[in-house]
């Protein structure tokens, strides 16, 4: 937080606060469309669910805008971590790797673009910041944990392009004009199976290592993420969850909410409400990006 | 039909360390009959011993005594473990082939039960794939499989009831010092795992996908034996890599020896759909048997490959090719044709931009300027756009070669004009970017970098591209020329940008590819070479095709710059590639125009000219065109 005041000066922006793993809400400015900065809104909780002794869940949200004769670009790093292990394993596998990853983007891709040096050959390119936020992540998992692992699903916005790095089960989606697509692969056993033989959803729920990783954060050789990227149009938005969400609402009820509303906290509320009255029994971890060009005008929730 | 075992071990949550159980010491002797010489090995569920049959007096008669633990603390429970037990035994019992180990006896005494087996002189394949170097012969492995078929084709043609073996895989799989394989560990006991949330890892790697939900059948057998082959052919631990991905990493790309109809064999067994495998063991061997006689009817081994897998290099023996026509001008030819509506459109060092007939190579009419024309030329709106070393840009009109206007600029122009919204755009080494009115040459803006402009600037949505002498890549406003990022390579930059998605892709001297987000100008990947680029990316189709004055032809993949292959040339590659869906055509300085196959990166052929081809060669329908320094244009057929 200093380090955004030191460079941006005292001048007042809408700007999101960094969340804290356990924390159940985030405060998000009240800005309306005109002379908004920013191409997102950005709403976000996280909460212990229904079963759980504690939330394993972690996550980290920040978006950035530098204004000034040579304008930066927006900027902005959106993280969901969910961990697995015995005890405080979860907790602790989940708080690290947010924590590695996320204090490493900033000093190897934020620092120099706000910086205001210009990019140059000796930045490190972003695909090998993201690998080695990675390698951190795994082995801060590792040394502070018995066996413990984490997913991550993160979103690095340069405008309007996100950069996608998914390890595990936890998803990301894009909602377009009605229209919801998952973008990550679940790395689980029940992920592959329906991948390859087309099982729905529902056949593989039945199925008892359907949650079972091949690819997590904490695994003795250090896992490769998948890393791709998107270009966001001015009326698509973007939503990051732990499986607590999308193992109890539909892609339907995704799609329903972000019509329902345009407040994006409300959305994330109406989703948690929604995975709760479904059963979930697990942690639930949303962040929702709401773009700007959007919030005007909300349509009637969908039957 | 009854599976072979009846419940599943598993190996993360039950596996015993020596320490917690106690291993039967030497010496000790089992039910008054088989005394413990040494531990062979441990198990899930226990160790396994070498014994001797105290019975045969005379001979020292060894035995392998399996062990199983039972903890299970509820009797109830527990008495249904020793109850499958015995199952298994009795039917394991009833079995007799040569590539399953004779049962002698199985007891149980307290806690534990046990099996007496025949005795397997050798190792199992895990340990033989872990102690060899490299990979193991093809044809080795065809006879181990041959081998296991057989015992799973007597396992499901079983009567009463067909077995399944359910859990083939490397480590059960026994090889002794005649080469006789057998398969082991018919899977005594063991307990269903509990499914907890979260479980890490521990993918069985070799287990057919439908096992996951219950269903197992001879099929499933069959595939364990497909990725047990693959496992062994490639060294490529199932394990290790994400489930059910072998059709990813197909046998000969990771072992180039492995021959095609065997890689066909494996794979067909590894289809995820059950159906679609071999329908029988059977089937399978007969298949497996088919390879082995075509190698020996033929002489030599089929589908050798000496090349590795990523690196090409030019021995394989071209196809021969020939030029429909060339064209000889006065001077060196070091740019790139244009072609337009038929007609080809080139400058050379002797001062003329050419037109010509592009089926025959006619001449249509030429226009001389001062100085040498070292760029290729754009067509647009019936205009044909260059510049020259004379420090002029011209727009020269296409039907009679007149000249439409003129631009001065304060030295001398070796980069290719771009047109986009009826600007045209170039840079000259006076380090100035030109944005002009294409239709009557009035200047829009000027920029002015600090250093020659060579490349060919790249458009997309409202920004130009660029790159500079001065090392920089530029990005700038359209409508006014203002500068919205730059990024700084280590050296001058000569190679154009060209975009991918909404990446700015572009070699530097300082032997780098780059990635730049188009927005923002940030890196997103790297790729080094061994020297500079001096060349301009193609791309097609998610791959970037790029030579290096290294000697090498590279092809990286568009999202990540990964190498997918490389070709090494005999020198220098300076121009950008001309690619289609088939082939990459690139010019060297050793002389030659390069065709090789798109996928794989092998030579097709090579067809040699009389001197440096420093430009890069362009492709129509039917016909490649390129420019050398033996001061002709070429055309080939494609």
């Amino acid at each position: 937080m200093n380090l955004f005041r030191k460079l941006v000066g005292s001048k007042p922006l809408h700007e999101n606060m960094e969340s804290a793993p356990g924390r159940s809400a985030v405060t998000s400015a009240s800005s309306q469309a005109a002379g908004d900065i920013f191409p997102f809104r950005v709403g976000a909780l996280t909460d212990r669910g229904l079963e759980r002794v504690r939330n394993e869940d972690a996550l980290f949200c920040m978006q950035t805008v530098l204004s000034a004769e040579s304008e930066i670009a927006p900027f902005g790093i959106f993280a969901i971590a969910d961990g697995l292990g015995g005890h405080e394993d979860g907790q602790i596998a989940s708080e690290v790797t947010i924590r590695a990853v996320v204090s490493y983007l900033l000093q190897t891709v934020y620092v120099p673009l706000a910086g205001g040096e210009g990019q140059n050959a000796q930045n490190v390119p972003l695909n090998e910041s993201l690998t080695q936020a990675i390698e951190l992540a795994n082995r801060a998992v590792r040394h502070n944990t018995h066996g413990g692992g984490s997913t991550l699903t993160a979103a690095i916005l340069f405008e309007r392009t996100a950069y996608i790095v998914h390890l595990g089960d936890s998803r990301a989606y894009l909602i377009h004009e009605g229209t919801v697509s998952q973008l990550t692969h679940d790395h689980s056993l029940g992920g592959r199976l329906m991948e390859i033989q087309g099982l729905s959803a529902e056949e593989v729920s039945h199925l008892p290592e359907r949650h079972t990783l091949y690819k997590a954060l904490g695994q003795p050789s250090v896992p490769e993420p998948d890393i791709h990227y998107h270009s966001l149009t001015a009326t698509t938005h973007l939503l990051l969850c732990s499986d607590g969400l999308w193992g109890f609402v539909s892609q339907q009820d995704i799609r329903n909410a972000f019509a329902a509303s345009h407040d994006p906290q409300e959305i994330c509320t109406r989703l948690l409400n929604l995975a709760l009255a479904n059963g979930s029994d697990d942690n639930i971890s949303i962040i929702v990006l709401l773009s700007r060009d959007n919030q005007a005008k909300p349509h009637g929730p969908r039957a | 039909m009854s599976d072979a075992r009846s419940v599943h071990d598993s190996h993360q949550t039950q596996r015993l360390s020596l320490s917690q159980i106690e291993t039967l010491p030497p010496r000790t002797i089992l039910e008054e009959r088989y005394e413990i010489i040494r531990i062979i090995g441990v198990g899930g569920m226990g160790a396994v011993y070498q014994a001797r049959d105290l019975r045969f007096t005379n001979v020292i008669k060894v035995c392998a005594v399996k062990e199983m633990i039972n903890t299970t603390v509820d009797p109830r429970l527990r008495q249904i473990s020793v109850d499958n037990f015995s199952r298994e035994a009795n039917i394991l019992a009833a079995l007799n082939h040569p590539g399953i180990p004779q049962i002698y006896d199985f007891f149980t005494s307290g806690q534990r039960s046990y099996l007496v087996i025949e005795f397997v002189d050798g190792h199992n394949l895990e340990q033989i794939i872990n102690t060899k170097q490299g990979f193991l012969d093809e044809t080795q492995v065809i006879d181990w499989a041959i081998q296991i078929c057989d015992v799973l084709s007597y396992l499901h043609n079983h009567r009463p009831q067909p077995i399944i073996f359910r859990d083939l895989k490397p480590s059960n799989i026994m090889v002794d010092s005649h080469d006789r394989a057998m398969l082991v560990d018919f899977g005594i006991a063991k307990v269903f795992q509990s499914g907890e949330k979260g479980t890490m890892i521990g993918t069985e790697g070799y287990s057919p996908p439908e096992q996951y939900r219950g269903i197992s059948g001879p099929s499933g057998d069959i595939y364990a034996l497909g990725a047990t082959m693959h496992h062994l052919l490639t060294r490529s631990d199932p394990r290790t890599e994400p489930p059910f991905t072998f059709h990813e990493r197909l046998p000969r790309a990771l072992n180039p020896k492995v021959s095609p109809e065997l890689e066909a064999i494996v794979m067909k067994a590894l289809e995820y759909e059950p159906d679609n495998r071999f329908a029988s063991a059977g089937e399978m061997k007969q298949a497996l048997l088919g390879l082995i006689s075509a190698k020996s009817t033929s002489g030599r081994p089929i589908g050798t490959h000496t090349a590795t897998s990523l690196f090409r290099t030019g021995t394989a023996m071209p196809q021969d090719v020939h030029a429909i026509w060339e064209f000889v001008c006065e001077d060196e030819v070091r740019s790139s044709p244009r072609i337009h509506d038929g007609v080809l459109y080139a400058g050379a060092y002797d001062y003329n931009l050419y037109a010509l007939n592009a089926q025959s190579g006619e001449l249509l009419w030429k226009y001389p300027t001062d100085a040498g024309i070292c760029s290729s030329p754009a067509v647009w709106a019936d205009h044909v756009f260059f510049g020259s070393e004379d420090h002029v840009f011209y727009s020269v009109r296409t039907d009679n070669g007149r000249i439409a206007w003129s631009h001065p600029t304060k030295d001398r122009i070796r980069s290719s004009p771009r047109i986009m919204f009826d600007h045209v755009f170039f840079g000259a080494d006076d380090g100035n970017f030109y944005g002009l009115n294409a239709r009557n040459g009035r200047e829009i803006w000027t920029f002015q970098a600090t250093g020659p402009i060579r490349s060919t600037a790249c458009t997309f949505e409202d920004m130009v591209f660029f790159s500079c002498g001065d090392g920089n890549i530029y990005a700038l406003d359209m409508q006014t020329g203002r500068v919205r990022w730059r990024f700084r390579t280590n050296r001058q930059v000569i190679s154009s940008p060209v975009m991918y998605e909404n990446l700015i892709i572009v070699g530097s001297h300082d032997w780098g590819v780059y990635a730049l987000d188009a927005q923002s100008g940030f890196n997103v990947w790297r790729r080094r070479a061994n020297q500079a680029i001096v060349a301009t990316p193609t791309i097609f189709e998610d791959r970037v095709y790029i030579g290096s004055v290294d000697k090498t032809l590279y092809c990286l993949d568009a999202h990540s710059g990964r190498i997918i292959w490389k070709y090494a040339a005999d020198d220098q590659i300076t121009s950008s590639a001309a690619v289609t869906e088939e082939a990459v055509y690139f010019g060297c300085i050793d002389h030659n125009l390069y065709k090789l196959d798109r996928k794989h990166g092998e030579l097709v052929w090579r067809f040699q000219t009389g001197g440096p081809v420093p430009s890069s060669p362009v492709a129509t329908e039917d016909m490649i065109y390129v420019g050398s320094t033996d001061n002709r244009i070429y055309a080939l057929p494609l």
